[in-house]
């Protein structure tokens, strides 16, 4: 089944999740992902508090870091700063926190959801307002994608966002490459 | 195992004994492991084969097929020139204070895949094998739409970035075990 396609010129938010299931620059999936994004001239963004996760991650994982700076080397990813000043943006992340809180099994705690998830939900709403430009979320949990998009969908943005598994849109950039 | 837990798979004590050992010497040998899972996904197949494709010695290949078979999960094909073999696939469930903890081989692959898998190998060296256990209990509940990946680093306490980390690495492991291990849902 073939997944949305983004629209030229808009604006992707990513998860590090989704850098992760890329790899490096030598991996094929990073290869077709960075091809589709610059040729259909996508802005492709990470929230500040998931680039600062990163940073603080054990040492070991300074690969990680790098396969973000390389993208971030070649121009095609930037950190975006999340206006937590902003009434609404703020309560597009507490409205997703408490989603995802309400989603989860019965044994998670409020404790043990963490904000950064919920602050692509808030990063999606200032720029769907802001900008206007169409905006597409990519994670790669079925959780966070659904209360997100509840979310988005509550607060009016829902035509002009999409939040997409981020994992099944990779291996359809590889099969896209394979095609041309 | 110093554990309170329950095995619940067999009425008998002396085959659950030994499925557990069985399933430690899987767990503790990564190249077993990955041969094991070669078998699985390709048997029956013949022994040669599975030396060439693995690039494994003759004589390991020779001394893996022996134990797998004096575990009572391997048969060999000996009407048939060359010798072809085949294994089965091993299930294990043992019942936690907190959960029910499944063992299939899809972990015995996530094991194997320590040489091939940065992401699997790091995590290993740094949590050990009972953590890759419990994170790949973790990504099942993720993939079931339980919890997010976070949530599933906080549940296996480390920080976010290994969490992440090694869901990614065992979410392929899960997708390809839809095709070999009949435990799996798809």
């Amino acid at each position: 089944m073939q997944g949305p396609e983004l629209p030229r010129g808009s604006i992707a938010i990513v998860d590090t999740s989704v850098v992760f299931a890329m790899g490096g620059p030598s991996n094929d999936k990073y290869q077709a992902f960075e091809s589709y994004v610059t040729r259909r001239d996508i802005a492709v963004r990470i929230p500040d508090h998931v680039a600062e996760e990163l940073g603080e991650s054990p040492e070991t994982y300074r690969y990680q870091r790098d396969r973000l700076r390389s993208a971030q080397d070649a121009g095609w990813l930037d950190r975006a700063e999340v206006d937590f000043t902003d009434p609404e943006v703020s309560d597009a992340i507490d409205r997703t926190r408490e989603r995802i809180f309400s989603l989860s099994a019965d044994d998670v705690t409020e404790d043990e959801v963490e904000t950064t998830d919920a602050v692509l939900a808030g990063l999606a709403y200032q720029y769907a307002t802001d900008q206007s430009s169409h905006v597409a979320v990519l994670v790669s949990d079925r959780l966070a994608e659904r209360a997100i998009a509840d979310v988005l969908a509550t607060m009016g943005v829902e035509e002009s966002t999409v939040v997409i598994e981020g994992r099944a849109f990779l291996n359809e950039r590889l099969v896209d490459e394979d095609g041309l | 195992m110093s554990t309170d837990y329950r095995l619940t798979d067999s009425a008998n004590p002396e085959e659950t004994l030994s499925d557990v050992l069985t399933y430690a010497e899987l767990l503790t040998t990564p190249q077993l492991a990955r041969l094991y899972v070669y078998v699985l996904r390709n048997g029956p197949v013949a022994i040669e084969r599975v030396k060439e494709d693995l690039d494994v010695p003759h004589s390991t290949t020779y001394k893996y097929v022996g134990e797998l078979e004096e575990m009572g999960i391997l048969t060999r094909q000996e009407d048939e020139t060359p010798t072809r073999i085949s294994v089965e696939p091993i299930h294990l469930t043992v019942d936690t204070d907190h959960d029910e903890v499944v063992a299939t081989p899809m972990l015995v692959d996530a094991i194997g895949r320590q040489y091939d898998d940065e992401d699997i190998r790091v995590f290993v060296e740094r949590q050990g094998i009972p953590k890759l256990a419990a994170a790949l209990h973790y990504t099942l509940r993720v993939r079931a739409g339980g919890m997010t990946q976070r949530t599933a680093a906080n549940k296996l306490d480390v920080h976010p970035v290994e969490g992440t980390t090694v869901i990614t690495a065992l979410q392929d492991v899960l997708e390809d075990a839809t095709a070999y291990d009949p435990y799996v849902e798809p």
